[in-house]
């Protein structure tokens, strides 16, 4: 059962990465400027610009060029920079690591706060700590990440200075993460509280809740390794599907932080015009975020009982 | 908002008159943050629709003697790098924001819900073809798509409204045809069908009045996003550019003048951020008001 819904899903995904392909082809085909002379200069030999324009096969029908691009791009070919000439593939590589750190030290944050702020704002519904916990969930949410990027920088590393205003790993240390992915994580952990709570309000009025208080457990047992266990398997499957907008807050934060990761290659070179570039990152950020929604479903699949026996 | 034609009370129908009507607006003005939220929200389109009027200064007005002054009595919110007015440059970006947040959400729950329709109502082929198509839109992170068409399209308040609008579509789409699915299923619509009313009358008439509830909660959640997204987009370069103002550009501009000037960025921050919970807190409301079932 799990597997034929596991070997579905898989099977669903290749329209999903076909479309992506297509997608990113046609915004390269329609990004203003013409790549042979992005490659040859302003006023290059007619001739010569011909025999590059067929060596690209850029004189081919759309399907064909669709054809020779995604071919170079499943060898791992991305291009080169317009102005630096390095490979795209390289760039990505190099300011990867960068972002999957602030990614995954930001989803620490926000499950650290969120998961036990939605547990107490449930076991205390429509408490003072409940309202409280419910207006701060909202209030990040709706604070943009960028903004509260320069909150953060204003207070904590102008005014009290106690921590580094970003830079890279190389020249601050990991201290140059802990600003980015409090802002990162701070609407993250806002959304995980609210879904939280959510379920965990549904699961503590169930009857196996009640039989565990009946038996005299210690509420922090009761609350915390059996409620909040059922309670989680939503919370893991958005926390999977939101990692989507964790990526694209990702760029907003790192431009902010100017820490040089995807999301600053991204921002730079939009700056630039750097077309490549621009669609190279766009297109691994996607097909990870692809990846990353598949691995969630397939988890899904294996912690959900009820999924094995659909 | 027009009172569906059909009765049956399912969850998904709003009825704004009559004793359910009454519930209806009961249970939304029961909720104090609701109420909040339909206050700052009404207070940020007057801002927006009256802002020649209130702001205190034209926008793009320079005061070279004035220059990054810190908020005093003349200039309440301070000043920029050029001596323009913060407060004024705040309430003229409210009216970009609005236009932005209301153009946008027309353009993507129009198209959304007219594919979710057409996906729900005829399913085999079409279903599967149009929600194939949103998932590889959805298969992108927003953020990265609306910079990615911003980059190739370039920046301007045309390109942005079109642009976020084209991103809301999926989920007006996604949320349209679950409700077409289960709406069309009914008793009443068969019997439509059945009388021999066309497919288009009955999905009027009969399918659509019966889904609005969730899309009414969804447009007004996507207000505040697309309000958010904008600001994104300014902020990066690729939206509004200056010297119209709009809070994510006047954020931007502030970055350089964070020692000197933090107000610059404090203020814009503050109105997107005051903006976005109250569309947030209304779009909450009407889902309890709605759906008390969909309470979160």
């Amino acid at each position: 059962m799990v597997l034929r819904y596991i070997a579905r899903r898989l099977v669903m995904v290749v329209p999903v990465v076909i479309g992506v392909t297509v997608v990113v082809f046609t915004l390269i085909r329609l990004a203003p400027g013409d790549p042979v002379q992005a490659m040859l200069g302003e006023n290059p030999d007619p001739q010569v610009a011909v025999l590059r324009r067929r060596a690209l096969g850029l004189d081919q029908p759309l399907p064909v060029q669709y054809g020779i691009w995604l071919a170079r791009t499943l060898r791992g070919d991305l291009g080169r920079s317009l102005f630096t000439r390095e490979y795209v593939t390289t760039l990505i590589f190099d300011r990867a690591p960068t972002t999957i750190s602030l990614a995954g030290l930001s989803m620490l944050v926000a499950i650290g706060i969120g998961v036990p702020a939605g547990v107490l704002a449930a076991t205390r519904k429509d408490s003072w700590s409940d309202n409280l916990s419910r207006l701060l969930a909202m209030l990040g949410v709706s604070m943009p990440v960028f903004w509260l990027g320069l909150i953060l920088i204003i207070v904590f590393a102008l005014n009290l200075r106690l921590l580094p205003a970003g830079g890279s790993l190389d020249q601050n240390g990991p201290s140059a993460l802990v600003l980015p992915a409090i802002a990162l994580g701070a609407s993250f952990a806002a959304l995980i509280m609210r879904l939280t709570r959510s379920a965990m309000l549904e699961v503590l009025v169930q009857d196996y809740v009640r039989t565990a208080r009946a038996k005299g457990l210690h509420e922090y047992t009761v609350n915390y390794r059996h409620a909040l266990k059922a309670a989680l398997i939503p919370v893991i499957t958005v926390i999977g599907f939101q990692t989507g907008t964790l990526l694209g807050g990702a760029v907003l934060t790192e431009t902010i932080f100017a820490l040089p990761g995807l999301g600053r290659l991204l921002t730079s070179s939009i700056n630039a015009r750097d077309y490549p570039v621009i669609l190279g990152s766009v297109l691994a950020v996607a097909l990870v975020f692809v990846f990353v929604n598949l691995v969630v479903d397939v988890l899904y699949a294996l912690l959900d009982p009820r999924i094995k026996y659909q | 908002m027009a009172q569906p034609v059909v009765h049956g009370g399912r969850p998904w129908s709003v009825r704004l008159t009559g004793r359910r009507g009454s519930a209806f607006w009961r249970r939304l003005t029961r909720s104090p943050l609701t109420v909040a939220g339909v206050i700052g929200a009404l207070l940020v389109i007057a801002l927006g629709v009256f802002a020649d009027r209130v702001a205190p200064f034209p926008f793009a007005e320079v005061h070279l003697t004035d220059r990054t002054r810190t908020p005093n009595l003349v200039y309440l919110l301070g000043t920029d790098q050029f001596g323009r007015d913060i407060l004024s440059r705040v309430i003229f970006g409210a009216r970009i924001s609005l236009i932005v947040g209301v153009a946008s959400t027309t353009i993507g729950s129009s198209l959304g819900v007219s594919l979710g329709t057409l996906a729900g109502y005829c399913g085999g082929w079409v279903d599967e073809g149009i929600m194939r198509s949103m998932d590889v839109i959805m298969a992108f992170p927003s953020i990265v798509l609306g910079i990615a068409l911003a980059a190739v399209l370039g920046p301007g308040l045309g390109n942005v409204i079109l642009i976020i609008g084209l991103l809301q579509i999926p989920q007006f789409a996604r949320i349209t045809r679950g409700s077409v699915l289960t709406v069309k299923e009914l008793d009443y619509v068969l019997a439509a069908r059945a009388l021999g009313q066309g497919s288009a009358i009955t999905v009027v008439r009969h399918v659509l009045p019966n889904c609005v509830g969730p899309i009414v909660v969804l447009a007004s959640l996507t207000v505040s996003t697309a309000i958010g997204a904008e600001a994104a987009l300014s902020f990066l370069g690729l939206g509004i550019q200056p010297p119209t103002p709009s809070w994510g550009n006047i954020l931007s501009d502030g970055r350089q003048y964070i020692l000197q000037a933090p107000w610059i960025s404090t203020f814009s921050g503050l109105a997107i951020t005051i903006t976005i919970l109250a569309f947030n807190f209304i779009g909450d409301g009407l889902r309890d008001a709605i759906d008390p079932r969909m309470r979160t």
